[in-house]
């Protein structure tokens, strides 16, 4: 991860890219004796390793046109603006694979079944943003190609929509966290695609402690109730583990965005900038953010209010085992938490916006934004985003904890959001199952009957040619003495014949 | 000092060994511990061989030459002079070559001693004769010389499939030989056109051909050696019958014979060096590239449906025998020096593979996947091995095989775009073939022929796959050691510039 960071050429970047990916594999599969591990484990690679696949190639088109892979020269070259275009487009596709946006996206929540650690620290935190890291360090190469830069924005808007929507109805505690942090990551592309580079990072940033948080006290209470993790069990687990809850609460309405916690201050500029564009879809983009903070109101709290407030259900009390004082687990796991619930809480004071911003200032000379909303504008969306959050929270609030509101019953959709919008499917019929028959078509037609029978068949030949010649061979003498004759015939003829 | 004889010395080394436990009549202890002495001996003269070579001179060194046959005498004075000579030097791709012939052997006969192969002496001078003609086939720089040992690399190989093979030995046998013999017969054929018209039979002054008939009749018996697509007819069979060790040496090394000849012969001999004329490497390029390309993407939609383990890593070979002959024919200088890392990285690591494969036999009596699985509980240094093989071999980014791959996808990309598209496609099949053989050997459930008491690698065993799997750490950190001292300026670097015309039918 370091050297995917500091790498000064893009071939070293390229490296630390793989390599995050290889320990991601390692890790997702650390449970290697349980089938659906080492399933996720190799799709995710797979996955990624089509991404490398197109960062290499735009890697290529650099080789060719530059001889070098350093970002200086790079960023320099005097490229045909349609060599722009497949360089950025190489490089978004391993951005994309990377950080489980769309189309790339299944592997993300299938990597769930690693250890919680994993899933806060690379498939949270870290690794998974390396995309987002991506177009900020090369934004270069994206400002020459705006147009693929807007449709990694577009691709973002769409990513944190999509992704808000299936978390409402999954009822894994990890893979709602992990649908979130898709989402979240939408945001990021969102934010370095139309050229808020600093908001993009400093979200990155934010996103990290709170989601670390948030996995880690998911982690607790899966720890704590003997690896359930179906949140429909898991009713009043607060009253048995305060410290867990009220850590989980910091990160959840840091993720929400609801000020003072962090989530507010870098969440709110990404969607100013977007509308800072001034163009149509600008706008769409602006209105895919507040909507998107809709839904992670409704999300987040449908967790928090099936999982934590009220009495424990039978079935956590029936489970749940103390560890520590208070019911918790042991203190080398609550300090980290508590870290990370004092860096969600405080972690987005570093800037905002509007008024403060030495994040941005920081950043300027690396990567200087090329979207400036006005801070009217930044004002306005603040308002707009904290208030869909929380109506959202209050939506979720109505339907799981005072169930006044019914969840409208529309069996089509709710059948589309569990299956994932069957992305899972397509891809199975698109390229899995195609490949798999191509494989065994190639054996089954080509190899076992042209090529290798082909092979025996030169061999059956050769032995019956053998065969027939050897009959030649009689052992009698006048047969011998006829084909010498016969032979001499042949070449004193050829001899007259040349003369 | 004088380093020539250095040259000689790796060639009549293992012979001269082969020759000693062949006719000593010693114990089994005795025979095998003498052919992995000579083993060591042979990497200890490469290592010296390789220090001793200058990597800034792009001319042949260390090479000694001698008359063999075929020279002016009184009674032929109005004939040409054949010029066939004992002819050996190399060249610093040769050097890396050498090398992995040397490592490679090394590792396979200590194994062969491992597990204890009958009738010790025939099969040690067997493997050190092999070394020895597999040596002399990268250092030969005169084509009879080069035909003598590539035809010798055979008898042995012959023998150790057909005496120490599996239940289906025979079959593989004859299919190998037919294969590798019809192709070799249309090179020899074409090597005594080639010398008669040239009027020598040296490679290194030797005059360019413009003769597409003769590239044609090279390219064939390097085509089924490497093995290309469709000339991989042999390749299944052979690979699953021979003993693991000796799978491994086919195609960890002799495989690369065949890229070899590629590189030194079909390539030099029938290219203008000055670009003025589209000789036939030129004029066969795309022709080559395309099947090349074919062996990539054949090899690796076999290698993901391949049932056991060792049809895995055959078919790999024949993807990563198409990859690297899309880097010697991509024309670019990036592409050959990543062809030959990729030749090297490629050849310890399909050696490592088949000899765990073996390991994994001995254990289980079968390389089946569907008997297979859960081996990696309770045997860490297996699954270590085979994780870090495995993705070695995936070229996982970071990897000598990530070197190689790049440096060649990125030469043929010089060439066009498609051929680094198709490349890159190679690569996400390669991550599914490779995941899928280490998951169905290491992970889920306990296969049915896996016992509790299959033992993990054992210390003899480690002994010998260690040093490899440290040999493709070092290049994974370093590759630029074999990539760029490999090539001095352009390939081929002709001396002699004239181009002959053979008149051929």
């Amino acid at each position: 991860m370091l050297m995917l960071v500091e790498g000064g050429n893009l071939l070293l970047l390229l490296v630390g890219w793989g390599l995050v990916g290889l320990s991601s594999y390692l890790l997702i599969g650390f449970w290697h004796e349980k089938p659906s591990a080492v399933r996720a484990a190799k799709k995710a690679f797979v996955m990624n390793a089509f991404g490398d696949a197109t960062m290499a190639l735009a890697l290529f088109i650099l080789i060719a046109h530059t001889n070098s892979l350093s970002f200086e020269k790079a960023f320099g070259a005097n490229l045909s603006s349609s060599t722009w275009n497949w360089v950025a487009l190489g490089l978004l596709g391993g951005a994309v694979a990377k950080s489980a946006q769309i189309p790339l996206q299944t592997w993300l929540p299938d990597a769930m079944e690693g250890p919680t650690p994993v899933s806060a620290l690379i498939h949270a935190a870290t690794m998974v943003t390396a995309g987002v890291y991506l177009i900020a360090r090369t934004h270069v190469i994206f400002e020459h190609a705006r147009t693929i830069e807007l449709i990694a924005a577009g691709t973002g808007a769409l990513t944190l929509l999509v992704a808000g929507l299936i978390a409402l109805v999954q009822t894994d505690i990890k893979r709602v966290i992990a649908y979130s942090t898709m989402s979240q990551i939408g945001y990021m592309f969102l934010g370095v695609g139309v050229g808020a580079y600093s908001s993009g990072m400093f979200h990155l940033m934010t996103h990290a402690f709170f989601k670390a948080l948030l996995f880690m006290t998911a982690g607790l209470a899966i720890h704590a109730l003997a690896g359930e993790q179906d949140i429909r069990n898991m009713r009043g687990l607060g009253k048995l583990m305060p410290i867990t809850k009220w850590c989980f609460l910091a990160g959840a309405l840091a993720l929400v965005g609801v000020p003072p916690f962090s989530g507010f201050f870098s969440k709110d500029s990404i969607v100013a900038a977007a509308a800072g564009l001034h163009t149509w879809y600008g706008w769409v983009f602006w209105l895919c953010g507040i909507a998107g903070a809709l839904l992670t109101g409704l999300y987040t709290f449908r967790l928090w209010f099936l999982v934590f407030p009220g009495e424990p259900s039978a079935f956590v009390l029936e489970h749940h085992h103390k560890q520590g004082r208070f019911g918790e687990g042991p203190w080398t796991m609550l300090l980290p938490v508590g870290v990370l619930a004092v860096l969600a809480t405080v972690g987005g004071w570093l800037q905002w916006s509007p008024i403060w911003h030495p994040f941005t200032n920081w950043l300027h000379y690396a990567t200087p934004n090329i979207v400036e909303p006005s801070s009217m504008l930044e004002y306005l969306t603040s308002v707009a985003t904290v208030a869909a959050g929380l109506a959202g929270i209050a939506i979720a609030w109505a339907i799981y904890a005072e169930k006044t509101l019914a969840i409208p019953k529309v069996p089509a959709l709710q059948q589309l959001l569990e299956n994932k919008f069957y992305f899972d499917e397509l891809y199975d019929r698109l390229f899995y199952a195609p490949a798999s028959v191509l494989a065994a078509r190639l054996r089954t037609e080509i190899e076992e009957p042209v090529i290798l029978q082909g092979g025996t068949d030169i061999g059956q030949t050769a032995l019956d040619t053998g065969g027939v010649v050897r009959r030649i061979q009689t052992g009698v003498l006048r047969t011998y003495v006829f084909f010498l004759a016969a032979g001499a015939a042949a070449l004193v003829l050829a001899f007259l014949i040349a003369k | 000092m004088s380093t020539t004889f250095l040259t000689s010395i790796l060639i009549w080394l293992p012979i001269a060994g082969a020759i000693v436990v062949w006719l000593l009549p010693l114990s089994r202890y005795a025979t095998g511990s003498i052919a992995v002495l000579a083993s060591l001996i042979e990497v200890g003269f490469w290592i010296e061989q390789a220090s001793r070579f200058n990597f800034h001179s792009s001319s042949l060194q260390m090479s000694e030459q001698a008359n063999w046959f075929g020279t002016t005498g009184p009674a032929h004075h109005t004939r040409p002079e054949l010029g066939i000579s004992y002819h050996v030097g190399v060249y610093g791709f040769s050097v890396w070559l050498v090398g992995l012939t040397a490592v490679a052997m090394a590792a396979c006969i200590g194994y062969g001693f491992w597990v204890g192969r009958d009738r010790p002496r025939a099969y040690f001078a067997l493997m050190l004769l092999l070394t020895g003609a597999t040596v002399g086939v990268f250092e030969s720089q005169d084509l009879i010389l080069f035909y003598a040992f590539f035809e010798a690399m055979l008898i042995p190989l012959y023998i150790l499939i057909g005496v120490w093979g599996g239940a289906k030995r025979m079959e593989a046998t004859v299919k190998f030989v037919i294969y590798t013999m019809a192709g070799s017969l249309i090179m020899l054929a074409a090597i005594v056109v080639y010398g008669l018209h040239a009027g020598t039979f040296d490679l290194v002054h030797g005059p360019t051909s413009a003769s597409r008939w003769l590239f044609l009749g090279f390219m064939l018996a390097f085509a089924i050696k490497a093995p290309l697509f469709p000339f991989h007819g042999w390749l299944p069979d052979s690979y699953r019958e021979a003993p693991p060790e000796v799978t491994a040496v086919l195609s960890g090394v002799i495989a690369k014979a065949g890229l070899y000849g590629m590189l030194r012969i079909a390539i030099p001999l029938f290219t203008d060096p000055t670009g003025s004329q589209v000789l036939p490497a030129q004029f066969y390029r795309t022709a080559i590239l395309a099947l090349a390309a074919a062996a990539l993407v054949y090899g690796s939609f076999l290698a993901f449906r391949a049932p056991d383990f060792r049809g895995v890593v055959a078919y790999s070979s024949l993807a990563q025998s198409g990859l690297i002959t899309l880097g010697l024919f991509s024309g670019t200088t990036l592409g050959l020096n990543g062809a030959v890392l990729q030749m090297v990285a490629h050849g310890l690591v399909s050696v490592s593979l088949f000899l765990l494969a073996g390991v994994v036999e001995r254990r289980t009596t079968t390389g089946d996947f569907a008997l297979l699985g859960g081996m990696a509980r309770g045997r860490p240094v297996l699954a270590t091995l085979l994780m870090a093989l495995g993705v070695i071999s995936l070229a996982v980014p970071g990897s000598a095989n990530f070197a190689g791959e790049f440096l060649i996808l990125a030469g043929a990309f010089k060439l066009h775009w498609w051929w680094a598209v198709i490349g890159a496609g190679a690569i996400v099949l390669a991550a599914m073939y490779m995941l899928r053989l280490i998951s169905a050997v290491l992970h889920e459930a306990r296969g049915s022929t896996v016992a509790d008491e299959a033992m993990d690698v054992r210390p003899g065993e480690l002994a010998l796959l260690a040093p490899l799997v440290a040999g493709l750490l070092l290049l994974s950190a370093w590759p630029a050691a074999v990539s760029h001292h490999s090539f001095v300026g352009r390939w081929p670097n002709q001396p002699n510039p004239n181009v002959i015309r053979t008149p051929l039918p």
